[in-house]
């Protein structure tokens, strides 16, 4: 194409080479600033790849967050709804007893788990129904694949008074009725997506089908660090006060950083929120933990950065889990948050960095983890959760005490109930169904 | 006919499509579009998201495009557009698409995952022989029009309204307008695509647009064993 499309690669190349300037005169890792400011890539990665009639929604959207991310009244009104609504700060709690007994590394969990809702998730909830407001719309669309990020949004939703319209896999509506519930009687209307493989890819599609009809009135809150610009960066900026609130209480626990911070990754939103405040502090090692499933075979795990390849899928340029033709695969995982196709731009561009190393846990580690924690520190954590927190266990060993890891926490494992009760005790469930039906 | 009939290539199977194609360019259909399947279209409606994840099992890329390069020889006059989703043609490695479509004389491509003024776009723009069609809709603001007729497309795909493939059919106040300034920045075909199932409707388009634009309604046809009737009906009653 002609002019316009030169001139915006030459503004973009401008803009690169300023920033390498600062790069050569500042510290040698500057990724904070470079995530903060994108216009949508990192790297090679991101991007906006969406039908044109959805082109002004992405961009209202972008021009009002660039807005509101530096405006005063804003980021205290977010501040009050985290505090307020939330429960925030949530604790750092060291695990002393699972420590010792490994006999290693000392870790550290975030206990995310403990706010509104039971994850994370409420934290770019509450961040993009405030853009929402700002923006003057009346109707929030979503997507959820294990119901905990509709259950968030309809929460929020229902405090502001916003309209809530949830998709859902037609299986996950199934499998996870008792969220279901919760989002009714929060005021929600949760719509079962038929078509396809009726899981979190077809809601995605969904949830996108519904802003191209309606596209004046709706905001369509996207659940992770995932799709196209500007959403990769919003649900970054709204999740990254898990990272700060990381770094002041372990500075106040053990009077420096943490050597390793280690998060499951799904998408990539509790990661994004959890690494982000320490992407420049080099001595920090960041992990990410993807859902291994039951094997490596193609359509038994959800790892994208271990087993993927680069594509472009739901509006960004990342890693998916595809065929040799560019299909997307089916994945697996036995915590429904982690069982997704495609990963954050941001974190496979601080992949390709070397900033953000990847490996993964299968469902039976994230399944022991959980029954460990469980019974070491008292603690129920979330499947997806404990699939970081296997990890941790696996390299524990390997580190002296004087070694520090924070684990995210991301969710608590209430959630869980009827996967975690079938798995550890299948006939006492049973047995409780049957006689809820008799009774 | 000034109908650009949508089928997707291999559903429910190659053998079918070679039917339906030679039925279509038969009663007069000015222009087909062959969709090269995507097991997760994220654009379409329900019926053609079903065809599409069932003929991606049944064939390649590389297979759907010898399929449209056997039917362009067949029948080299026939005008096609290939359609496809971003990710499809990028897998199958975009300059490997491009030679292929040069090869089969196809010069049209529509994605409606590819904004036209991408970074990755860019590679299709810098190619003299293929065009890719911009699909626009009733909310493009004049900037990003401009932007769009700025690389001189032969047709453009309009939205008849904020709707997807196989909704119920209507046509936006702006549409009118919008077709006019289109047509002042550049002598464009002008197609008006989403929800179109009669010969009525095919008209109501004619009116201010060039061609309409059908899909679902022919895959349904095609599904319930109509599609002649309805074939029928349109070289009867379309203007």
């Amino acid at each position: 194409m002609t002019e316009p499309v030169l001139m915006k690669f030459k503004s973009k190349m401008e803009k690169v080479a300023i920033k390498s300037t600062i790069k050569s005169t500042a510290s040698s890792t500057n990724y904070k600033n470079e995530i903060y400011d994108s216009d949508g890539y990192y790297g090679e990665y991101g991007g906006v790849f969406i039908p044109e009639v959805l082109r002004n929604n992405m961009d209202e959207l972008t021009h009002t967050f660039n807005a509101c991310k530096s405006d005063p009244a804003f980021l205290a009104e977010l501040d009050l709804a985290f505090k307020e609504f939330s429960g925030r700060p949530t604790a750092l709690t060291p695990l002393s007893k699972l420590s010792d007994e490994l006999g290693g590394a000392q870790l550290y969990l975030k206990r995310e788990g403990l706010n509104h809702t039971g994850a994370h998730k409420i934290n770019h909830c509450i961040g993009q129904v405030l853009l929402a407001k700002r923006m003057g719309k009346t109707r929030i669309i979503a997507e959820t694949g294990a119901g905990q990020h509709g259950y968030a949004t309809a929460s929020v939703c229902a405090r502001y008074g916003l309209e809530c319209i949830i998709y859902m896999g037609k299986i996950d509506y199934e499998r996870q009725r008792p969220n279901v519930y919760w989002m009714e009687l929060l005021g929600a209307k949760v719509i079962p997506v038929t078509e396809g493989s009726q899981t979190l890819n077809d809601a995605v599609i969904a949830a996108f089908k519904d802003l191209i009809a309606h596209p004046k009135e709706s905001h369509y809150l996207l659940g992770s660090a995932v799709g196209p610009h500007p959403f990769p960066l919003i649900n970054t900026f709204f999740q990254k006060v898990v990272g700060e609130e990381i770094k002041s209480q372990i500075t106040e626990q053990i009077g420096g950083l943490p050597d390793q911070c280690i998060a499951c990754v799904g998408g990539g939103s509790n990661a994004m929120g959890m690494f982000y405040e320490f992407l420049d502090d080099e001595s920090v090692t960041l992990t990410g933990v993807e859902a291994g499933g039951k094997s490596s075979k193609g359509g038994e795990h959800a790892a994208k950065v271990s087993f993927g390849k680069k594509g472009i899928f739901e509006g960004y340029y990342s890693y998916f889990l595809q065929d040799n033709d560019g299909n997307i695969n089916d994945t697996h995982s036995v915590s429904a948050g982690l069982d997704y196709c495609g990963v954050s731009p941001i974190l496979a561009h601080l992949y390709d960095k070397d900033r953000v190393g990847f490996s993964y846990a299968t469902d039976d580690q994230a399944l022991n983890a959980v029954q460990v924690l469980a019974q070491k520190e008292g603690i129920i954590l979330a499947l997806e959760s404990a699939h970081a927190l296997a990890h941790a266990m696996k390299i524990a060993p390997e580190y002296s005490k004087d070694h520090c890891i924070v684990v995210n926490g991301s969710g608590r494992g209430e959630k869980d109930l009827f996967i975690t009760m079938r798995h550890f005790q299948k006939d006492k469930m049973m047995a409780f169904l049957k006689s809820q039906l008799e009774s | 006919m000034k109908i650009m009939a949508h089928t997707v290539i291999a559903y429910p199977d190659l053998e079918s499509t070679k039917v339906v194609c030679e039925k279509y360019i038969a009663a007069g259909m000015e222009i087909l579009e062959l969709q090269i399947p995507f097991s997760h279209p994220t654009a379409d409606g329900s019926i053609l998201t079903q065809a599409n994840r069932l003929a991606a099992k049944e064939i390649s890329t590389s297979g759907a495009l010898d399929f449209v390069e056997e039917l362009k020889t067949q029948h080299p006059d026939q005008k096609v557009m290939l359609m496809s989703y971003v990710n499809k043609i990028f897998s199958f490695g975009i300059q490997n698409f491009i030679s292929r479509m040069k090869k089969m004389k196809v010069p049209y491509l529509i994605i409606p995952d590819l904004p036209f003024d991408s970074p990755l776009a860019q590679k299709f723009h810098e190619d003299d022989y293929v065009q890719l069609i911009p699909v626009l809709s009733a909310n493009t603001f004049s900037d990003r029009l401009k932007l769009a007729m700025s690389s001189k497309p032969d047709y453009v795909y309009l939205m008849a309204d904020f709707k997807i493939t196989g909704s119920q059919f209507s046509l936006h106040e702006n549409i009118k307008n919008l077709i006019s300034k289109i047509k002042e920045l550049h002598p464009a075909k002008v197609g008006l695509g989403f929800g179109i199932s009669n010969a009525e409707q095919v008209n109501q388009c004619l009116e201010i647009a060039d061609f309409s634009i059908i899909g679902s309604a022919l895959t349904k046809a095609c599904d319930e064993g109509r599609i002649d009737g309805i074939l029928k009906e349109f070289q009867a009653e379309v203007l």
